[in-house]
C-alpha cells in the first residue's frame, strides 16, 4: 500500500481534511497503542484512552506541525507528553500501577533470558527510559529523532540508551544466573 | 556497553516485533471525540460581509454624488421646511442616511460573528 504520508499531513493541516487525519490515525493506531501500553506497564486500557487522548491533541496541533520534520515522531512526542501529563494529574493511580508490576517468576532460567524476564526488567526502568528503548528497538527511530521526540539533547540520548542497555543485560544475566 | 556489543539474547528480544494491533474501531472512536467539523456559516458571514461592504460604499459615492441634483429636481414637491436646507447640508444627509442604511446589514453581520466567536471560546 503506497500512501503518502506528507500528503495525508498536508490535507489534515490546510484544508481540515478529516479523512486524510483518519488515515493517519489507523495508519499510526498499532504503533501509538503499543508504545503508551509498554510506559503503562501494559495495562490496555489506559493506554488506549491515552493514546485516543494523543491524536486529538495531534488533530488540534496538526497546522502547527512542522511539515519539514518526522510526523512520526512529533506524534510520539505528543504520545509521551499526554503520558507524563496523566502521571502527574493521577499521581497516586501510577504508583498503584507501580505495585502490579508482574513478579519474577523464574521459570525460565534453564534456557536463558526469557521474554518474561525482559518484561520484568522492562518495568523496572523509568518511563523515559522505557520510551528511549521502545522508541529506538521497537519503533525504529533514530537517535536524533529520539532526542526531537523525547526532548533530550542528543548526547544525553546516547549516554543514557548505554547505561539503560547495561542495566537490561546485567538484570536479564541475574535473572538467568 | 555500547549498542554494538549488545548481548545476543537482549539483542533479540528487543528487536522482537510488536503485534500489530487491529484497529477494531479506534479509529472511529478517534473521529468520534474531534469537536464537529466548523460550519461553513463563517465564511457565508464573511461574503456577506464583503458584499454588503461594498455595497454601502458604493451606495454612500452614489449618494454623494448624485443627491443634490435629486433634491433640487424634488424641490417643489418637497415640504418647505425640507427645500430651505442649504445643498451642502443636503448631500450631507442624504449621504449620511444612503451610508446608515448601507452599514446596518454590515454592522448586523459583524455582530453575528463575534457572537459565534465567543461561543466557540
Amino acid at each position: 500500500m503506497d500512501i503518502d504520508e506528507a500528503a495525508l499531513v498536508r490535507r489534515a493541516a490546510l484544508e481540515d481534511d478529516r479523512a486524510a487525519f483518519s488515515h493517519l490515525v489507523r495508519l499510526h493506531q498499532s504503533n501509538l497503542r503499543n508504545f503508551l501500553y509498554r510506559l503503562t506497564r501494559e495495562n490496555r486500557t489506559l493506554a488506549d484512552e491515552l493514546a485516543q487522548d494523543a491524536f486529538v491533541k495531534a488533530w488540534f496541533a496538526i497546522k502547527r506541525h512542522n511539515r519539514d520534520s518526522n510526523f512520526r515522531s512529533w506524534l510520539y512526542s505528543i504520545a509521551y507528553r499526554t503520558f507524563l501529563d496523566h502521571c502527574r494529574r493521577n499521581r497516586r493511580k501510577m504508583e498503584q500501577l507501580d505495585d502490579q508490576m508482574p513478579a519474577d517468576t523464574g521459570d525460565a532460567h534453564s534456557e536463558g533470558a526469557s521474554r518474561a524476564d525482559y518484561e520484568l526488567a522492562m518495568s523496572l526502568l523509568e518511563p523515559d527510559e522505557v520510551a528511549l528503548v521502545d522508541l529506538h528497538y521497537k519503533k525504529g527511530l533514530t537517535h536524533s529523532e529520539l532526542a526531537e521526540t523525547l526532548n533530550m539533547p542528543l548526547g544525553s540520548v546516547k549516554t543514557k540508551m548505554r547505561a539503560v542497555l547495561q542495566r537490561l543485560s546485567t538484570r536479564l544475566k541475574e535473572t538467568v544466573s | 556497553m555500547s549498542e554494538d556489543k549488545l548481548d545476543p539474547r537482549l539483542e533479540q528480544l528487543l528487536s522482537d516485533q510488536e503485534p500489530y494491533l487491529d484497529d477494531a474501531g479506534f479509529t472511529m472512536s478517534v473521529m468520534a471525540t474531534l469537536p464537529p467539523p466548523r460550519p461553513k456559516v463563517v465564511n457565508q458571514l464573511r461574503q456577506r460581509m464583503l458584499v454588503f461592504g461594498i455595497a454601502g460604499v458604493a451606495g454612500s459615492v452614489c449618494t454623494a454624488l448624485f443627491a443634490r441634483e435629486t433634491l433640487q429636481d424634488l424641490a417643489p414637491y418637497l415640504s418647505p421646511s425640507l427645500a430651505g436646507i442649504a445643498p451642502v447640508a443636503a448631500v450631507l444627509l442624504a449621504g449620511a442616511a444612503g451610508l446608515l442604511v448601507a452599514l446596518y446589514p454590515l454592522a448586523e453581520t459583524m455582530g453575528r460573528c463575534l457572537a459565534l466567536r465567543a461561543t466557540r471560546r
